[in-house]
């Protein structure tokens, strides 16, 4: 299930995976619930793409 | 109504108590950003759950609040002054004071109940896909929250 907020931030995680932020000023200006949901994205990316790669390696 | 980003911009809070009263007192305030929240001190409370000590409160307050209105005293109308907040906090109910600090603080941090909707499968990294909807995963499709949906993803129909 994929709520609206969420499909929201996963949009925003392309923007920000690229350097780019919603709010003016640098990274610490943002909003902190936009920064932990960042930050909790990125996690669950890198253990997916961690697990591809267990995977592949593993045929 | 979709909250998406919670910007850094205030919005006008009724506290608890006020509600439902004509000449109610309202509350300028905003969540905090990333630097700010680092101010903010957190113990564990009785069931383990992070909760705000008095220091992290009035961090909070310090950023979080920013205006007021409808707040009186015999001599009339108590403007609120930007930049001293002992000097506002001492006019206030330490209840209100609570009730304001817990607000901010809940507009600033994700709930239990985001993450997990934010971790929720199916996901796939955004450098293999592009497109919004290949992130979202399924079969190139982006699936908002439906009836028909279980938890895991899999069509109910």
């Amino acid at each position: 299930m994929i709520t609206p907020e969420s499909y929201v931030m996963m949009r925003l995680y392309h923007h920000y995976d690229a350097g780019h932020l919603p709010l003016s000023g640098g990274l610490m200006e943002q909003p902190n619930n936009f920064l932990e949901s960042m930050e909790k994205l990125g996690g669950e990316f890198a253990r997916i793409r961690r697990e591809k790669m267990e995977k592949a390696a593993g045929k | 109504m979709l909250k998406a980003l919670n910007p850094l911009t205030g919005e006008w809070y009724i506290p608890r108590a006020e509600r439902g009263k004509a000449d109610a007192a309202e509350f300028l305030i905003r969540p905090l950003s990333g630097i700010e929240r680092f101010e903010v001190e957190l113990r564990r409370d009785e069931n383990g759950n992070p909760a705000l000590t008095e220091r992290g409160g009035r961090a909070v307050l310090k950023y979080g609040l920013q205006g007021w209105k409808n707040i009186s005293d015999k001599a009339g109308v108590v403007e609120f002054h930007a930049g001293d907040l002992e000097g506002n906090l001492s006019r206030l109910d330490l209840d209100i004071t609570a009730e304001l600090a817990s607000e901010i603080w809940i507009r600033s941090s994700l709930t239990e109940e985001q993450r997990k909707n934010l971790l929720s499968p199916p996901m796939s990294p955004p450098m293999e896909n592009n497109s919004i909807a290949q992130v979202a995963g399924g079969a190139g499709t982006v699936t908002i929250e439906t009836a028909h949906q279980s938890n895991n993803g899999q069509s109910l129909d």
